[in-house]
């Protein structure tokens, strides 16, 4: 038995039963510790199924809250998205990250790409990432009031955008 | 340039018989989606947005040295038989037939790659090959998405892989797919437990023409369902070791029903032959019913070689669309049944009745198994 969650192997079986109703979750250590199984004083089975549902309303509120409404690139809308399940442009990925990433947990093997990658692209995603964390960094050192540091993470972050080409940010 | 009549008149090469080893596993298919960075996808684009589209990935796919001499056709060009012929042959989707401005199809001389534009993705490609060869097909198709990706700027994303209007198809964008021909598990009544345990190990089984359509003739298609979190490769090596799993079971099926019950089985092969060759009527669901168990004595040396090309070509000759481009106009439903019974007579005018020499066996040998009259497939 696999656990639910990620690929290993379950060793911990919970059973809530609920009037003549009983449902059975089967989990490895390491998420029955995440999920708070061990603990079991503020545990609720139902949370736990149903934060991986893309149709429970309840949850579908809070990811109206992460995710904007509206792609601002093209116009598509959550409301399209949970009434047709698809996208209207790449920009709409980012958009509406969240409800994307909760329909795709169901669908696929997971979440990461592992397949090929477009030749040119390598290098570009390497910057991408790289952007990023320093972003976090120049923030955090702005939060910090490390303006000396501030100053030499703001060069090294113009400097990589200079490389990067214009419509890839 | 091809013209569609130049396209219809010849078979695509996987049905020509150049593989023999497709007696199981009739054809493998890759088939890759990808996006145009900056575009709305098809469904979702305006009429401009879409032309827009086409005029950018048209002129990059129709130049490829693989696709040279092909068919290329903007399908409002083509009427809506023409459209349903393609997809009869499997060259473009059912969806893509429903869609009008903007869309374009290009087929190799071959027809085993075809490049869809504008479809529900930008551009949907596809190879085909006979037998099991999702290792070649992809290889193939790779080939002219390295050549691509170097002219067009495809949407991707380092966590999401290739970006598809739909999320079932990001990742690799990649769906792999096998048709396989199951009469004996059909017969035997296994085919319901090999398909459920070839979908609990997360893949999918459809009918001849995917998504939502029943089965005819015995035909399933295999492929995956999950494209992220798994490379190309691991795909394709899992879907393979099923298939090939399935195709063994389907083997040992037809050799068991040889042993076991000779008699039925070359009832049954001896009755389809009589009723393909002398019925003046057939819908669809009964022809490809008899032609499948003639293609299964084809397969067990029945018939002489050549016979499951035979099968092969007339599954699809005797689909609506192929049936209208023959009698060249619009059929109603019981028109189409005494003309597909004709191309049936007319295709087996020549096939004599089947080599089935059992009783002898039985007669001459105490051990039945002993003389079977085949060899038994080789792998």
């Amino acid at each position: 038995m696999k656990c639910q969650f990620c690929e290993q192997e379950a060793n911990v079986t919970y059973t809530k039963v609920v009037g003549d109703k009983s449902q059975k979750i089967h989990l490895c250590n390491q998420c029955a510790d995440d999920k708070g199984i061990t603990n079991l004083e503020n545990f609720d089975l139902t949370d736990m199924l149903m934060s991986d549902d893309q149709f429970a309303p309840a949850k579908a509120e809070e990811h109206a809250a992460s995710s904007k409404s509206e792609c601002a690139d093209c116009g598509f809308t959550l409301a399209d998205l949970r009434k047709i399940g698809r996208l209207g442009c790449s920009s709409c990925y980012d958009t509406f990250g969240s409800e994307v990433q909760s329909m795709i947990r169901n669908m696929h093997k997971g979440t990461q790409h592992k397949g090929k990658v477009p030749e040119g692209m390598l290098k570009e995603i390497e910057a991408k990432t790289k952007l990023k964390t320093l972003q976090s960094k120049l923030d955090k050192a702005i939060a910090n009031e490390e303006y000396e540091k501030a100053g030499k993470l703001k060069n090294e972050l113009e400097t990589l955008q200079k490389t990067l080409p214009v419509d890839a940010k | 340039m091809m013209r569609f009549s130049t396209l219809v008149k010849h078979p695509a090469d996987w049905m020509t018989g150049k593989s023999k080893d497709n007696s199981v596993v009739i054809t493998s298919r890759i088939r890759l989606a990808r996006n145009i960075r900056d575009f709305p996808f098809p469904g979702w684009a305006m009429k401009e947005e879409r032309k827009a589209i086409l005029e950018t990935i048209l002129p990059e796919i129709a130049g490829l040295t693989k696709m040279k001499k092909g068919f290329a056709q903007e399908l409002s060009q083509l009427d809506s038989l023409q459209k349903q012929v393609l997809v009869e042959r499997h060259l473009i989707s059912r969806e893509q037939a429903a869609r009008s401005e903007g869309c374009a199809a290009v087929v190799n001389r071959k027809q085993s790659l075809s490049l869809m534009v504008n479809e529900e993705d930008h551009l949907r490609m596809q190879s085909i090959c006979a037998g099991l060869h999702l290792r070649e097909a992809y290889d193939l198709l790779d080939s002219i998405d390295r050549d691509l990706e170097t002219k067009l700027s495809y949407g991707y994303d380092g966590n999401l892989g290739y970006i598809t209007a739909c999320p079932t198809n990001l990742g690799t964008g990649m769906r792999a797919s096998a048709m396989l021909h199951l009469p004996a598990l059909v017969l035997t009544d296994q085919i319901g437990q090999v398909l459920q345990a070839v979908s609990k190990l997360g893949l999918a089984v459809r009918g001849l023409f995917g998504e939502g359509t029943e089965s005819l003739g015995d035909l399933f298609q295999i492929s995956n369902q999950s494209t992220l979190g798994e490379s190309e490769d691991a795909i394709i090596d899992r879907l393979e070791r099923v298939i090939k799993q399935v195709a063994n079971h389907e083997r040992n099926a037809r050799l068991k029903m040889m042993e076991e019950e000779p008699h039925e089985l070359s009832n049954k092969v001896g009755r389809a032959y009589g009723t393909l060759k002398f019925a003046h009527m057939f819908d669809s669901k009964e022809a490809f019913t008899h032609i499948s168990l003639l293609r299964l004595g084809a397969d067990l040396s029945y018939f002489p070689e050549g016979t499951m090309q035979l099968c092969d070509a007339l599954m699809m000759e005797i689909q609506p669309a192929h049936l209208q481009l023959y009698a060249g106009k619009e059929l109603e439903p019981l028109k189409r049944d005494l003309i597909r019974a004709e191309i049936i007579r007319e295709r087996l005018q020549n096939l004599d009745p089947p080599a089935i020499s059992n009783i002898e066996n039985e007669v001459n040998s105490t051990d039945p198994g002993d003389e079977l009259p085949i060899e038994p497939p080789i792998d």
